[in-house]
């Protein structure tokens, strides 16, 4: 039996628990620090696993080693809802460390459902699991497995494996936590990406550290903005310095506590489009200083010339229209009037006069200001 | 002091506690301090790429770690020691090497953790100042997150009600339309290109004009080790938003006198010209020259044009 204090095995355990977080960061190298704890406490088998008891008891997340691949599939279609540990750890969420010989005594196992299974089918018949709750309904951690030649585990092994478990299971949870940034981090880009207007993060250096897609498309236009990773510029000097001082005015205020909504411009284009509406912002105090990103500012840039007509689809859904009404309300919502409407989709000023009736009665508006308002609004682009 | 005794184990444990909490490192340094027997430490987040020595202090010889966290970034934790203490010895220096693997390892789970988190609150900072109410709901129905606009909507109590539990709607028909949106969304193909996408309006027992309310079904996260599952996007639209008329913006976006920029905001707001006049409480020739103000402003030739504009300029921009 290996100690954690016998001093020479004590670089073999600093490189386990070393191995134990890289494993946070890489699920692939679970195996091999079950492998090792397999070594450490003298087990035979061991597992590691997320246990999710919302409705019944799964395991949406299960490694192994050492164990017969069809002998584990088996156990994970049929077996696992009945096994009397995973039905422990739903009940009592709060415990860390469990072993099934205080769940189960000898006789109850030898009449026990899953235990009789495993007799059957593998050696292993004692246990001892390390778990964490990262959240309700949803427990973490590895099993350890003896074979039934060995004996159930000494109170020192199970007080070593506790040691180690402190690293496994703050490994667990590291992963759990980047695990639940990354979903969320994905989800938000995805409605920055889908943001009709073009969204730049700036870190503290005013360098740009994010760019959704609309600004990267603003970008590759070459119409007066330039977006690089050392920031936002605007091709007109006197523009770019009043740029620049918003900037600069955001990043300050960003150090304190968040101060005001931040600060407005227009900024005309070369190309003789209509100007671009530009807001600067400071952002909510980054966090963390240990990181590689910190954002501290944002700049959000409108173009009142981006072309947005609303889905006809989506109209048509939502207000009960025909397609040809449908298709002259996307027109009317786009700024046009109804004659150049009307010439564009290819019908006559009269069909668009009774169509543009049928459609104030079927949105409930009187007038086109009102009706744009309506389309503009009550359709939302941002279609996540 | 040997790799496995009670100390080194205790500074290995407090060393990936700082990985998860930052405000540990301090403890984290001094402990690396009194293990070494070394001065001051320090732990240094670099810009670029120059570790100077510190003037000025009695310091001389020190150990130091770095890692590289990404383009153009480093930390380091430094062990120093006085010159009367002289350099670190040979077995004190493989000690700093054991000690700094992990100090490495949690640096960088330190810098993981930090970068997203901070992203994250960046992210959440703009999600909450989109005009639009967007509710994002896990893969049971529950609410994960509701913007600053959504928490809004609720404490109005005007028909939407959003609590842990998920989102629901005061008017039963309407309501029954929404869940049966959102498990279709659920069960929805995790395909972008296939996303459903259910529209539905909710009425309001104000009487204002009913929410339109989009539901779609969000791509699905790729972690699996998560408490987090995204699975539905709700946006809800309020076609009645008037509260806040963009008078301000309108001002110092096109440089608008208040005069013209009240009446730009009435327009915006679904008004005719004549009645906006009314409302503002001016004739209507008086209107119809700050309106060509406006038009000349705002590189606008028509009302609808001028519409469209604040809408979709001034009107979405965060608040």
């Amino acid at each position: 039996m290996t100690s954690l204090h016998g001093g020479s095995d004590g670089i073999a355990i600093s490189s386990l628990i070393e191995r134990i977080y890289e494993a946070a960061l890489d699920e692939s190298l679970w195996p091999d620090v079950l492998s090792r704890l397999n070594a450490v406490t003298d087990s035979q088998a061991a597992t590691f696993w997320v246990l999710d008891s919302q409705d019944e008891l799964k395991l949406p997340t299960f490694g192994y080693v050492d164990f017969d691949p069809a002998f584990v599939q088996e156990y994970l279609d049929l077996m696992a809802p009945h096994d009397p540990v995973n039905q422990y750890l739903a009940a009592h969420p709060g415990e860390r460390i469990v072993r099934d010989s205080a769940i189960l005594s000898e006789t109850e196992r030898d009449r026990n459902l899953l235990y009789d299974w495993q007799a059957r089918k593998a050696e292993t018949r004692y246990r001892v699991v390390g778990t964490i709750s990262p959240m309700p309904f949803v427990q973490s951690g590895v099993a350890l497995h003896r074979v039934r030649t060995k004996g159930d585990f000494e109170p020192a092994q199970v007080e070593q494996f506790g040691l180690l478990f402190r690293h496994v299971g703050r490994a667990l949870e590291i992963a759990f936590r980047l695990g639940s940034f990354g979903n969320l981090q994905q989800v938000t880009l995805d409605l920055l990406d889908r943001n009709p207007l073009a969204i730049a993060l700036l870190n503290d250096q005013g360098q740009t550290i994010f760019a959704n897609r609309t600004a990267r498309e603003l970008r590759s236009d070459e119409d007066g903005v330039l977006l690089t990773g050392k920031g936002v510029r605007l091709s007109r000097a006197s523009d770019d310095r009043r740029l620049q001082g918003l900037i600069t005015d955001a990043l300050n205020s960003a150090r304190d506590v968040r101060t005001g909504p931040g600060g407005t411009m227009l900024a005309p284009r070369p190309s003789g489009r209509r100007a671009l509406s530009i807001l600067v912002s400071p952002l909510a105090a980054a966090p963390f200083a240990i990181a590689a990103l910190r954002p501290a500012a944002c700049v959000v840039i409108a173009d009142p010339e981006r072309s947005e007509e609303p889905p006809t689809q989506r109209l048509q859904a939502l207000f009960n229209l025909t397609p040809a009404e449908a298709r002259l309300a996307a027109r009317l919502a786009m700024g046009d009037e109804l004659k150049s409407a009307a010439d564009k989709i290819g019908i006559r000023y009269q069909s668009a006069r009774a169509l543009l009736a049928a459609i104030f009665h079927k949105t409930a508006t009187t007038r086109q200001g009102e009706l744009i308002k309506l389309l503009v609004t009550a359709v939302p682009l941002i279609g996540i | 002091m040997l790799p496995a005794d009670e100390r080194f184990l205790s500074l290995v444990d407090a060393i990936y506690a700082a990985a998860v909490d930052e405000t540990l490192w301090p403890s984290v340094l001094e402990g690396l301090t009194a293990i070494s027997k070394s001065q001051p430490s320090s732990l240094r987040i670099l810009e670029d790429r120059r570790p100077g020595h510190d003037r000025g202090s009695d310091t001389r010889h020190y150990s130091v770690d770095t890692r590289n966290a990404g383009d153009r970034l480093q930390s380091s934790v430094a062990l120093h020691r006085t010159r009367a203490k002289s350099r670190c010895g040979p077995n004190e220096a493989d000690q700093f090497a054991i000690l700094f693997r992990h100090v490495e390892h949690a640096l960088e789970i330190g810098f993981r953790l930090g970068t997203l988190g901070n992203l994250q609150q960046a992210t959440f900072d703009l999600l909450n100042r989109n005009p639009l109410a967007i509710v994002l709901l896990d893969d049971r129905g529950r609410v994960i997150l509701a913007n600053g606009t959504a928490q809004k909507l609720n404490a109005a109590s005007d028909g939407v009600r959003i609590s842990a539990e998920g989102l629901t709607l005061a008017h039963g028909a309407d309501n029954r339309k929404l869940q049966r949106c959102i498990v279709d969304a659920l069960n929805g193909p995790r395909d972008i290109s296939a996303r459903p996408g259910g529209t539905l309006w909710a009425l309001r027992p104000s009487g204002k004009r009913s929410f339109s309310i989009l539901v779609s079904s969000l791509s699905q996260g790729s972690f699996t080790m998560t408490s987090v599952r995204p699975a539905v996007g709700i946006v809800i639209a309020d076609p009645d938003q008037d509260e806040v008329l963009p008078i301000e913006r309108l001002r110092t976006l096109y440089g608008l006198t208040p005069a013209e920029a009240r009446l730009a905001a009435r327009l915006s707001a679904g008004d005719t010209l004549k009645s906006a006049a009314a409302a503002i409480g001016i004739g209507y020739a008086t209107a119809r020259s700050q309106l060509a103000a406006v038009f000349r402003k705002t590189e606008t030739r028509r009302q609808g044009d001028l519409i469209r504009l604040i809408l979709t300029t001034i009107l979405r921009l965060p608040s």
